[in-house]
């Protein structure tokens, strides 16, 4: 089966749609990743190192988390 | 130094008596002087990511005839958010890349690219030079610079690198190991 067949299977013909959908899936889950980690790792730093911005800096690294949430579901169900 | 006063100065890079805490940190142990790199110094990637949105506003130009104007909210809406992760983890290095003087010791916490943790720890009493760099014309203008803090035999040496007011800071470290 050639991409041309393969696409076709997934997007009804549209090549195009099937690139972008494609990359928008694999970016918006590894941004995600990338997220969780910089929650994880303003955990660690607040715990190394704790001044009085320590809850906004949790509070945004949370806001981050969320925003990755709603960009694969944009991924998934807009694109 | 027991009548110095809380004092933030140039968006936190330069604080005395600041009231933070440190993991290793001893019961009767007092954090004297907090110090981040100069806010001069975090120029380029502001610069960096004012081109890159501004990049992405260019491209905006560009796509509409390339594709469908769902994807390009989607690409836009991404790309955005990359942007703003890029801005956020600088300020978060820059904000964890702290060295510590307490009345007890030295401490450089270092987090380069925020996936990267490192605590360097010197004891006052085993602190024999401290020195103050500053070099180029931006650094003298704004007063920003180096302090180097040798210690002694195999401990680890310290480097505060693009602080402000280093000699400020180099006098207040020798005033502290001179009271040791």
């Amino acid at each position: 089966m050639g991409i041309d067949e393969l696409a076709k299977t997934f997007t009804g013909g549209d090549i195009v749609y099937f690139f972008v959908k494609a990359f928008s899936l694999v970016f918006s889950i590894m941004y995600f990743f990338y997220a969780l980690v910089m929650v994880r790792q303003i955990q660690v730093m607040n715990k190394a190192l704790s001044t009085e911005r320590k809850n906004l800096f949790s509070l945004i690294s949370i806001i981050q988390l969320l925003l990755a949430v709603f960009i694969i579901l944009l991924a998934v169900f807009f694109v | 130094m027991d009548n110095l006063k809380t004092n933030h100065q140039l968006i936190h890079s330069f604080c005395l008596m600041p009231g933070l805490h440190f993991e290793e940190q001893e019961p009767d142990e007092k954090v004297i002087l907090a110090v981040r790199a100069h806010p001069v110094s975090q120029i380029p990637w502001l610069i960096n990511s004012l081109i890159m949105i501004f990049t992405l506003v260019i491209i905006n130009f560009f796509l509409p005839g390339i594709l469908k104007t769902r994807y390009i909210f989607f690409i836009d809406f991404f790309l955005f958010s990359v942007i703003l992760s890029y801005f956020w983890s600088n300020i978060v290095s820059w904000h964890f890349n702290v060295g510590i003087i307490t009345n007890h010791r030295i401490v450089d916490i270092d987090y380069s690219s925020v996936l990267y943790k490192e605590v360097s720890t010197a004891m006052l009493g085993k602190i024999e030079d401290v020195t103050a760099k500053t070099g180029g014309f931006f650094a003298s203008f704004v007063d920003y610079g180096t302090v180097h803090i040798q210690t002694a035999g195999t401990e680890i040496n310290l480097d505060f690198i693009n602080i402000p007011k280093p000699t400020e800071t180099a006098k207040i470290i020798n005033s502290l190991v001179n009271k040791k």
